[in-house]
């Protein structure tokens, strides 16, 4: 396993419970630190494969299916990563809001993807399930990174 | 690998203390949930949330913290202390900084 020395793809997965969030966060951290994102955008995967991770084990919940959630990750200066699970997601739409601040216990997953990832986009996967795309980074990071 | 919340309880003025430390995800957010609501259920109306050692805080953490606020009515007071930039992220971009009495520092509650 090399440290930045050019592209990379890892790929893992997991059982849709709640425990192994932690896990994929924890791996999804490291490597984000291998391929050389400052300290805060390594916390920022932390957080939105936190939350990709979090929906895909409900989702599986909802319709107590029990296939793996699996996580690609392309490390290439930025952190690429997939998360796909075979759930029963909610209705993917393209404009979840932010709720009203103060006024709801749920529904902050999505809008924190979209806003601390560069680029978060949701699709329908072949298994009906859904594959959340997330990036963090990049050279506008790196250059923060390196000017701090 | 399993993660643990730790929750101490102290008193601190008029505040009942809830100190929590660790990383607070949908794996752990029940332990918090249960844990507050049994503090209020024991009739506090001055709570204070110390995450000054909490690590990681998601969406699931969040929605906890709102839950709380909204079963504490008019007349109770909830303080939130947090110095972590990556977890006072999370209520910034939520736009629940503006919601939550946040201070810094234990010391200023």
């Amino acid at each position: 396993m090399s440290s930045r020395a050019g592209a990379e793809t890892v790929r893992f997965s997991f059982s849709p419970r709640p425990e192994n969030v932690a896990l994929a966060r924890m791996v999804a951290g490291a490597l984000a630190e291998r391929c050389g994102l400052p300290a805060a955008a390594v916390e920022d995967v932390r957080l939105v494969v936190s939350e990709a991770c979090t929906n895909a084990v409900r989702a599986h919940q909802r319709c107590a299916r029990e296939e793996a959630v699996s996580l690609t990750c392309h490390l290439d200066g930025s952190f690429l990563v997939e998360v796909s699970d075979a759930g029963c997601g909610a209705e993917l739409s393209a404009d979840s809001e932010l709720p009203e601040p103060g006024t709801a216990e749920g529904g902050y997953g999505i809008p924190i993807m979209r806003l601390v990832a560069s680029e978060a986009t949701f699709d329908r996967n072949e298994t009906g399930g859904t594959t959340v795309r997330l990036v963090v980074g990049g050279r506008d990071a790196r250059r923060e990174g390196d000017a701090a | 690998m399993v993660v643990d919340l730790d929750l101490e309880e102290s008193e601190r003025g008029e505040y009942r203390v809830v100190a929590v430390g660790g990383e607070i995800d949908v794996y752990t957010a029940p332990t918090l949930r249960e844990r507050l609501e049994s503090v209020l259920e024991s009739g506090v109306t001055k709570l204070c949330i110390d995450l000054t050692e909490v690590q990681f805080l998601d969406s699931t953490g969040l929605g906890v913290l709102v839950g709380t606020m909204r079963k504490m009515g008019t007349g109770s007071a909830l303080v939130v202390v947090c110095n972590r930039p990556h977890v006072l992220k999370v209520f910034e971009v939520t736009g629940l900084s503006k919601v939550f009495d946040i201070r810094h520092s234990i010391d200023e509650v």
